[in-house]
C-alpha cells in the first residue's frame, strides 16, 4: 500500500520530535506507522481517512512527548543504578528500594553503617552484595 | 471521556485488553473504544508510551511480526502482569462496591446521617 502524503509528513515530524535515537526510535516509528496504516485501512475508501487517523492519534509533538517522558524515566533509573554500583564498591553493599506500589525501583548506596538512608515513603528494602549478587537482607522501611 | 479521569486506571484497562486478546496497538485502542461503548476515547498516541512502560515493568512482553510488509509490535501478558491485573481488579471491585453503596443512600438516609454528625458535634462542644 502506498503511504499517503499526510502520513509521510506526520512521521517526518514525529522523527524530529523524538528525543530517542537509533534502534528505539526506528521501532517507535514502525509502530506508529503500522497504527496509522491500520487506522486508514479500517476506514476503507473514506476520502479523509488519513487525516482522521492522524487527528485521532494526536499531534507529532504530543505523541513524541509521551515517549520522551518515558525515556527520561529510564535514564533516571539507570543513573541511580550506576550511582549505587559505584558507591557499593566502597561500602560493601547496594540497597535496592522497591516501592510497595511497584511503580519504580531505585538503587541507592548504603551509608557508612551499611544501612539504607531514612526514607519518608514505605519501601521494600533488598540488600544485594554487588560482587556475588546474593541477597543479604530483605525488610521494609515501615 | 478523555485522559484525565482515566489516568489512574489506564494500566488496568490496557492489561485487561491485552489479556482479552487485543495484541497490537491499533487493536487495543479500538477495543478500548468499543468495549467501553465510546466512554473512553483518548488520543490514540497516549496508549503506546503506556504499553512500553508496562513492558519496562515486566507486566507485558512484546515481539515484532511482519505482515504484508508491515511491521507490527504484538503484546502479551506476562505471569507478573496476570498477577498484577488480578490485584488491580480486586482493588477496583472493592472500590466500586464502596462508591455504589454510598451513592445508593436515599435522601432521608443521607439527612439522618448528617443530623447524627451535627448532634455528636454539639455534644462534644458542651
Amino acid at each position: 500500500m502506498n503511504e499517503p502524503e499526510e502520513l509521510t509528513r506526520f512521521l517526518a515530524e514525529l522523527k524530529l520530535a523524538l528525543a530517542s535515537r537509533g534502534r528505539y526510535r526506528r521501532e517507535i516509528m514502525d509502530e506508529i506507522r503500522a497504527h496509522l496504516l491500520d487506522a486508514i485501512a479500517a476506514r476503507g475508501g473514506e476520502p479523509n481517512a488519513a487525516r482522521t487517523a492522524i487527528r485521532n492519534l494526536g499531534t507529532p509533538h504530543a505523541v513524541a512527548a509521551g515517549f520522551n517522558r518515558l525515556r527520561m524515566q529510564r535514564m533516571i533509573r539507570r543513573a541511580w543504578a550506576a550511582a549505587a554500583v559505584m558507591a557499593a564498591s566502597s561500602v560493601g553493599g547496594v540497597a535496592l528500594l522497591t516501592s510497595l506500589d511497584r511503580a519504580e525501583s531505585r538503587a541507592i548506596p548504603l551509608n557508612a553503617q551499611g544501612r539504607p538512608p531514612a526514607s519518608s515513603g514505605a519501601f521494600r528494602i533488598v540488600v544485594v552484595d554487588p560482587k556475588t549478587g546474593r541477597v543479604m537482607r530483605i525488610g521494609r522501611s515501615r | 471521556m478523555g485522559g484525565e479521569p482515566l489516568k489512574g486506571h489506564l494500566d488496568m484497562l490496557l492489561l485487561t485488553l491485552v489479556g482479552a486478546g487485543a495484541t497490537h496497538g491499533y487493536a487495543i485502542v479500538e477495543e478500548l473504544r468499543r468495549a467501553s461503548k465510546g466512554t473512553f476515547d483518548l488520543p490514540d498516541g497516549t496508549v503506546y508510551p503506556a504499553l512500553h512502560r508496562l513492558c519496562d515493568a515486566g507486566l507485558l512482553m512484546s515481539r515484532w511480526s511482519e505482515d504484508g510488509g508491515r511491521r507490527r509490535r504484538l503484546y502479551a501478558l506476562t505471569a507478573k502482569g496476570r498477577k498484577e491485573l488480578e490485584r488491580q481488579r480486586e482493588y477496583w471491585t472493592r472500590f466500586e462496591r464502596g462508591v455504589r453503596a454510598v451513592l445508593a443512600l436515599r435522601p432521608h438516609e443521607r439527612a439522618r446521617g448528617a443530623d447524627e454528625v451535627s448532634r455528636r458535634a454539639e455534644a462534644r462542644s458542651r
